[in-house]
């Protein structure tokens, strides 16, 4: 029984850790596709660029936290100037082509990122020090990484800010009426342009925190939040796509299963994964949340 | 200062297609004017072009509101200079309740305060919203949601309301009940409208003046009661012969 336990513990929480970082990318996920029904393929490319840049704030003497602030913040920044000087420019135009610019966005990103830093995974104890240490549970026996706890309570502290942001205050509520009609919004005197890029400065922010907490874990290297990014996108879709709430519990299982499978057998960790997002888009479409926004278009 | 709102050779481009050809009219401080005509006569083109609400590439001409030529301005902007416009098909926000959809009409305002009290107002004026102020948007009735809809552009004070098809889908007896209401904001707070129908008869028993759109063009205009009279009109428009 203690064996079980052990076992499910020390699967569940790196699990989880991971599935918070899903879960980040996925609310960006589902708020950019309700808000303007677009995909964001240059999520990863940023995510990568955000724990890049955490990672030598680190390497320059700053604290862990701090730096981690300094990369997310300088992400959503990153997230608005690309939404005001590439999506919208593009949205005005000839908005089909939007998904396939986030595709050009996400190479370019990823490439200046290999150009910058090269092609090294940088595991440096200037990020371990900080977190390596482990949490002994006496009871069962079992010795939880701190980083995975860092890691799964921040990200709950910045959905729960997410979620704050959006029902309770003016520009929150904003947004949400932003991405129900912009038409309506903009005749209230709200600026969709304002909300949208705010939009892609929070999916970007989410991402490169993801980033920056899981660099600890699997080290910083140019590519890494390609994974990331997509598989907030996967778990934006077993959750329900569009559907912020969703996104965050299918994060949540895609990084469970994905540990789960990877213990059982590792090889075929991702085809698992996949296999699963299938399953649900063929049986589930609306997701476990149930959600529309996919007809709405 | 000249006309309140003011449209010179106004037209607009839906890419190669010319849906409204060249039209000038005018609003003045204080009236109701409609603007009537049948289906694709690019009545709501226009007056979406007014409130900032097409792409800015298809507007060609001046729109001139208090003096501003605001032809080609954001919808926000021109939102800020105290125009608000309700929309065709009412555009609620569905997922936001009754009392959400009414501050975020008011979203350009920062005195919170007297934004409640204008709520309250509104609530006095539409009592049925009232009793619906929890309930989500999208869950009223099509009368509820029109009365939400120029509730939502009342709680931002403005000097002039444009109201896009107020009576579209209603039963006749709510769009009696609706334009006495659109009647009274213009008597009561002296708010400018612009009005924009397709049933003539209602339209022109409500303003003061009255444009007749066809095919992008203003074809006849004058007082109301000349148009009820005129017998283009009546046999076009009214469904008298």
């Amino acid at each position: 029984m203690n064996d079980t336990l052990k076992l499910i513990l020390q699967l569940m929480i790196p699990g989880l850790c991971l599935g918070c970082v899903y879960g980040l990318n996925g609310i960006g996920a589902a708020l950019l596709y309700k808000g303007s029904h677009t995909i964001n393929n240059a999520q990863g490319a940023v995510v990568g660029f955000g724990a890049l840049l955490g990672y030598s704030l680190q390497n320059r003497g700053l604290g862990l936290i701090s730096s981690t602030i300094i990369a997310t913040i300088a992400c959503f920044f990153v997230g608005v100037l690309l939404q005001v000087g590439v999506i919208s420019q593009i949205e005005k135009k000839a908005p089909i082509y939007v998904v396939i610019a986030t595709l050009a966005l996400s190479i370019v990103i990823t490439n200046a990122n290999y150009l910058i830093v090269g092609s090294y995974t940088y595991d440096s104890a200037v990020i371990l020090i900080n977190v390596s240490k482990y949490l002994h549970i006496d009871s069962v026996n079992v010795d939880i990484l701190w980083s995975n706890i860092v890691a799964i309570a921040v990200s709950f502290i910045a959905m729960v800010s997410v979620h704050f942001f959006l029902n309770k205050t003016k520009f929150g509520s904003a947004m949400r009426a932003a991405a129900m009609d912009p038409f309506a919004a903009e005749s209230c005197g709200i600026s969709v342009v304002k909300t949208r890029a705010v939009t892609w400065g929070i999916m970007s922010a989410l991402g490169a925190l993801g980033g920056c907490l899981t660099g600890p874990l699997f080290g910083v290297s140019a590519g890494i939040g390609i994974a990331a990014g997509a598989k907030g996108n996967t778990g934006a879709v077993l959750g329900g796509y569009g559907n912020m709430y969703g996104a965050i519990i299918g994060g949540m299982i895609i990084g469970i299963v994905e540990t789960i499978f990877g213990y059982i057998y590792s090889p075929y960790q991702t085809a698992f994964t996949n296999a699963l997002f299938l399953i649900f888009i063929l049986l589930l479409p609306h997701g476990i949340m149930n959600e529309k926004a996919i007809e709405e278009g | 200062m000249g006309h309140m709102l003011e449209l010179s050779d106004f037209h607009y481009y839906y890419g190669q297609i010319h849906a409204v050809k060249g039209i000038s009219f005018y609003v003045d401080e204080g009236e109701i004017v409609t603007l009537i005509g049948a289906n694709g006569a690019g009545k709501s083109t226009t007056l979406n072009s007014i409130a900032g609400l097409t792409r800015a590439l298809g507007v060609k001409g001046r729109i001139t509101y208090k003096g501003v030529d605001i032809a080609g301005k954001s919808g926000h902007n021109i939102c800020k200079m105290g125009m608000m416009a309700v929309v065709e098909g009412r555009h609620v926000f569905p997922q936001l309740t009754v009392y959400e959809n009414l501050r975020m009409g008011a979203y350009r305002r920062n005195d919170t305060k007297e934004v409640l009290k204008d709520i309250e107002e509104v609530f006095d004026f539409f009592p049925r919203l009232r009793e619906r102020r929890e309930q989500m948007g999208g869950t009223l009735s099509g009368g509820e949601q029109q009365m939400l809809a120029i509730g939502r552009a009342l709680v931002n004070k403005p000097d002039l309301i444009l109201l896009d098809e107020p009576s579209l889908g209603l039963a006749p007896i709510i769009v009696e009940d609706i334009f006495r209401k659109i009647k009274e904001i213009n008597e009561v707070n002296g708010t400018t409208i612009l009005l924009v129908e397709q049933n003539s008869n209602i339209a022109l028993h409500t303003a003061s003046r009255g444009y007749v759109l066809q095919n992008g063009e203003i074809v006849i205009e004058g007082k109301c009661e000349d148009l009820l009279n005129d017998p283009k009109v009546q046999h076009a428009y009214l469904g008298l012969t």
